[in-house]
C-alpha cells in the first residue's frame, strides 16, 4: 500500500475565453466564443456567459452561434495562451517542483509532505488561486485529493473559481452517484459496453465486484474497479522527468493538403520546443504521429544529429520525418502529433567550441521565449506556423 | 639488379615502407615496396599510397648491379622475416617485376609490378620551415595526436595542426571537447606564419623514422604536402583541407584557482575515482576545497567512489565534473614525476593542465544534471 499522498489539480476556468476577456475590456460580461467563424469553424473555448446559452467547446461554431447569436467570436491566439500558461506554471512551481502540466490550462501538483512549509493543502490551493487572480487576473479551480483521479474530479465539482477538497470521509458521497463516463479512461465506446452490462453509475461498478468486472471487461474491469473505490496510483511526473513531451491535435475534418498538416506540425514543434526548454532537458529524437479517418495510426521517428532543445533543430527533424512519409504516399490526416523523446540524462559533455549555427539558434529561441512571456504575442511566430489553419481548425481538448 | 645486404637494416626499412604502402588497392603498384639500387647512390627503399610517400637510403649493403624492382610489401616483409634472422649477407637479385631472395636452403621468387608505374622519387623541397631535435618532435606528436577527433564530421579535426612561425613550431590537436597543444622554439622558421593540418597516419610513421634520439628533423611544406626529413629518411604526406576553429580563444588565461601536483598522484586519484563509473555516466566530480581535492563519482546500479587528495589549494572552493578519460589521456603522456598545474575557472568553463614545458591541455567539463 502506497503512503498517502496529497495531489492538487489546478484547472484554469474557460482559459482561452478568460484570457481574451481579460485583454479586451469590451468583451467582459459578454458571451465570447474563441474559434474561427468560418463554415468549418469549431469552438475552442466558450466564456461562462456563452455557456449559459448551451455553448460548449468542441462544438461547431455554426451551432454555437445558433444558440447564442449575440456571442462575440474571437480568433484564437495559441502562442499567447501558451505564454500565459507558462506564467501559471511558474506560480504553481513555487509550491513544488513536482508539477505535471496536463494540457495548456491544467496541471497536477504533488504537494505530499509540504504541510510544514506551506500549511494545509487546501490553504495552499487557495493561495495559489489568489496569486493567479492577483498576478494574472484569471481564475482557476482547484481540486485537492489523495490522487490524480479524485483531484481532477474535485476541481470540476464547483467550477468556476472554486476549491474542493476530497477527503476519505467525503469521497463516497462525491463518487458513488457519478455516471461511469466520469471514470478516467472510460470513453464513449467503453461507456456503451458498460451500460450494456447494467453499469450506469460508480455505485453500480462497486456493487458488481472485482471478479465479475474482470470476467466481463478484462483488464479494464480491474481499472474501473480501482477508480470506483477512489484508488489511483499514477504518479505526478514533472516534465523534466518525463519520457517524452508532446502535442497532438485532432481535426473535425481530415486535412487534405500536406502543407496544412505541416503548418500544424510547425506550431506544435514551437510549443513542444518551448516545453522542452522549460523542462531543462535535451531531446535526441522527435516522433511524428499521424492518424487517418479510419483510426489507422502511423508514427515516424526523426533522429537528431545532436541532443537539442532548439526549435529549428527539432523542426528540421520533425519536418524530415513527415516529408519522408508524405513523399511515399500522403493520405488525408485526421490527427497529427509531435513529441520530443529520448531525453538525455546523466552528465552532458560540454563542447569547447560552440557550433556557431547552434549558438545562433539558441539565442533566437531565448529571445522568442522572452518576448512571448512578456507580450504573449502571436506576432512573433515562425513564418508558416499560424497560416493555413483557418479552414481546418483543430478540435480542442475537451 | 644485384645486391648483398645485411637483413636487419633492410627489414627495418621494408617494414616501415610496408606501413606506408596500401594494404589493398585496385592499383597493385600502391601495395608494393620499391628497391632502387645504384652503385653511385646506394640502396633506396620506397613506398607510396599517394597520400603518404616514404623513401629511405640504407647505410649498409653493397650494390653489385644497378636496377629497380617493385614487389608487394607484405610478401617481402614476411620472406625477410622468415629467412633473414641474424643474416649478415643476404643476396637479392631482380629485375622489373621480379625479385629473387636466395639463401643456401631457400629460394624465393616474388612476383611484383612494373617499376615504370612507381610513384616518382621525391626530394626535400628547399628550405625547412622548422628544424628541431627528432626526440622533441616525436614527443610533440605523442602529446597531441591522441586528442584528434574520431567521430565522423568536422574532418579538419581528424588531423593535427602544425603552425610554423619565425620563432616556434606549435602542434595542436582537438576533438572539440579537449585540446592539446605543444610548442617548441625553432631557430629559423618562416617569416610569415604557416598553418597546415596533417593526418594521424603519417604522424604515427614520423614517430618511427629515427632510432637515434639526437638526430635533427627538418620539416617543410610545399605544394599541399608536408615533408619530414631525418637522417636518410624522407616522409611526405598530403595535407588535410580545412581549418581549425579559433582555438586560442578557448585556452583559459592563467587562473589563480589551481594547484600543482605530481602527474602520477593526480592520475592515480582520477583512476581510482573513476573505477565505479559507467560508459553512459563517465563523469568524476572534482571538489576543490582548502588544501584538499575530493574526487567523487556515482553511477546508479554500480556504486559510488570518493578519493581525497591533499593539494596546495588556497583559493575559493570550486566544484566541477570531468570525463576522467580526457584528463587521464593527458596525464599519461606527461612525465609521471612532472609537477602539473591544474587550473579551473568555473563549473562551465574549461579546465587546464600545464607542465611548464610548452605543453597545454584544455578540457571542457561535464555538466552534471542534479
Amino acid at each position: 500500500m502506497a503512503s498517502p499522498r496529497t495531489i492538487l489539480h489546478v484547472d484554469m476556468d474557460a482559459f482561452f475565453a478568460s484570457v481574451e476577456q481579460r485583454d479586451d475590456p469590451a468583451l467582459r460580461g459578454q458571451p465570447v466564443l474563441v474559434g474561427f467563424a468560418g463554415r468549418r469553424g469549431v469552438v475552442a473555448a466558450a466564456s461562462y456567459e456563452a455557456r449559459r446559452f448551451g455553448c460548449r467547446s468542441a462544438m461547431p461554431m455554426s451551432v454555437a452561434l445558433r444558440r447564442c447569436p449575440r456571442a462575440v467570436v474571437v480568433p484564437p491566439r495559441h502562442a499567447h495562451y501558451a505564454a500565459v500558461s507558462d506564467r501559471v506554471l511558474e506560480i504553481l512551481e513555487t509550491a513544488t517542483p513536482l508539477v505535471e502540466p496536463l494540457s495548456i490550462d491544467e496541471a497536477f501538483l504533488d504537494v505530499t509532505g509540504t504541510e510544514r512549509l506551506h500549511g494545509p493543502p487546501a490553504a495552499l490551493g487557495e493561495r495559489l488561486r489568489a496569486r493567479i487572480r492577483d498576478e494574472l487576473a484569471l481564475t482557476a479551480s482547484v481540486g485537492v485529493a489523495p490522487n490524480k483521479f479524485l483531484a481532477k474530479l474535485a476541481s470540476d465539482l464547483r467550477k468556476p473559481d472554486a476549491l474542493v477538497e476530497v477527503t476519505p470521509e467525503t469521497v463516497d458521497a462525491i463518487l458513488l452517484p457519478l455516471p461511469v463516463e466520469r471514470l478516467w479512461g472510460v470513453g464513449p465506446k467503453t461507456a456503451e459496453r458498460m451500460h450494456a452490462l447494467g453499469l450506469a453509475t460508480v455505485a453500480d461498478v462497486r456493487a458488481r465486484g472485482l471478479e465479475r468486472l474482470t470476467a466481463s471487461l478484462g483488464s479494464l474491469g480491474e481499472h474501473v474497479h480501482a477508480l470506483a473505490w477512489g484508488r489511483d496510483d499514477r504518479p505526478v511526473v514533472p516534465e523534466s522527468e518525463a519520457k517524452s513531451i508532446g502535442h497532438e491535435e485532432t481535426f473535425l475534418h481530415d486535412l487534405e493538403d500536406p502543407d496544412d498538416v505541416r503548418s500544424v506540425l510547425l506550431a506544435q514543434t514551437e510549443a513542444v520546443a518551448r516545453r522542452v526548454r522549460r523542462a531543462g532537458v535535451l531531446a535526441r529524437a522527435v516522433s511524428v504521429k499521424i492518424r487517418f479517418g479510419d483510426f489507422e495510426t502511423v508514427t515516424r521517428a526523426g533522429p537528431l544529429a545532436a541532443p537539442t532543445d532548439a526549435t529549428d533543430e527539432l523542426w528540421h527533424a520533425a519536418r524530415g520525418a513527415f516529408d519522408r512519409w508524405a513523399d511515399t504516399g500522403f493520405r488525408p490526416v485526421r490527427l497529427v502529433g509531435l513529441s520530443a523523446t529520448r531525453f538525455l540524462s546523466g552528465p552532458v559533455q560540454l563542447e569547447l567550441f560552440e557550433d556557431p549555427d547552434h549558438a545562433r539558434r539558441r539565442r533566437l529561441d531565448a529571445a522568442v521565449d522572452a518576448l512571448q512571456r512578456r507580450f504573449g504575442s502571436d506576432a512573433i511566430r515562425r513564418r508558416g506556423a499560424a497560416a493555413a489553419r483557418e479552414p481546418h481548425p483543430p478540435v480542442p481538448d475537451a | 639488379m644485384r645486391l648483398n645486404v645485411p637483413t636487419a637494416p633492410l627489414l627495418e626499412a621494408v617494414g616501415l615502407a610496408s606501413a606506408v604502402a596500401a594494404s589493398k588497392s585496385p592499383k597493385r603498384i600502391l601495395e608494393c615496396v620499391a628497391l632502387r639500387a645504384s652503385r653511385a647512390d646506394g640502396i633506396r627503399v620506397e613506398a607510396s599510397d599517394l597520400d603518404v610517400t616514404i623513401a629511405m637510403r640504407l647505410d649498409a649493403g653493397e650494390v653489385v648491379e644497378d636496377g629497380v624492382v617493385a614487389v608487394p610489401a607484405t610478401r617481402l616483409v614476411s620472406v625477410l622475416r622468415e629467412v633473414g634472422e641474424g643474416r649478415k649477407d643476404l643476396t637479392l637479385v631482380g629485375q622489373g617485376g621480379r625479385l629473387e631472395v636466395d639463401t643456401p636452403d631457400c629460394q624465393f621468387r616474388i612476383h611484383g609490378e612494373d617499376p615504370q608505374e612507381l610513384h616518382p622519387s621525391e626530394a626535400f623541397p628547399g628550405a625547412a620551415a622548422a628544424t628541431l631535435p627528432f626526440s622533441v618532435l616525436r614527443s610533440m606528436i605523442d602529446r597531441t595526436q591522441f586528442a584528434t577527433a574520431r567521430e565522423p564530421g568536422r574532418f579538419a579535426l581528424h588531423g593535427v595542426q602544425f603552425r610554423f612561425t619565425s620563432k616556434e613550431l606549435e602542434v595542436v590537436a582537438t576533438d572539440g571537447r579537449r585540446l592539446a597543444k605543444a610548442v617548441h622554439p625553432v631557430a629559423s622558421g618562416p617569416a610569415t606564419e604557416l598553418k597546415v593540418i596533417v593526418g594521424t597516419k603519417p604522424l604515427a610513421l614520423v614517430s618511427r623514422l629515427a632510432a637515434d634520439p639526437t638526430a635533427q628533423v627538418e620539416v617543410a611544406v610545399h605544394d599541399r604536402r608536408i615533408y619530414f626529413r631525418v637522417g636518410r629518411c624522407l616522409l611526405s604526406s598530403r595535407l588535410i583541407d580545412g581549418a581549425f576553429p579559433p582555438y586560442e580563444q578557448v585556452i583559459p588565461q592563467s587562473s589563480a584557482k589551481g594547484f600543482v601536483a605530481k602527474a602520477e598522484r593526480l592520475a592515480t586519484a582520477l583512476r581510482r575515482a573513476s573505477l565505479l563509473t559507467t560508459r553512459e555516466m563517465r563523469s568524476v566530480t572534482l571538489d576543490f576545497g582548502p588544501n584538499l581535492l575530493v574526487l567523487s563519482s556515482r553511477a546508479p546500479d554500480v556504486g559510488e567512489a570518493k578519493v581525497s587528495l591533499e593539494v596546495p589549494y588556497t583559493e575559493a572552493p570550486e566544484k566541477l565534473g570531468f570525463n576522467p578519460d580526457y584528463l587521464l589521456d593527458a596525464l599519461k603522456v606527461m612525465d609521471p614525476q612532472a609537477d602539473v598545474r591544474f587550473e579551473v575557472t568555473s563549473a562551465r568553463s574549461p579546465g587546464k593542465l600545464t607542465a611548464g614545458d610548452g605543453y597545454v591541455y584544455v578540457v571542457s567539463p561535464v555538466s552534471v544534471t542534479e
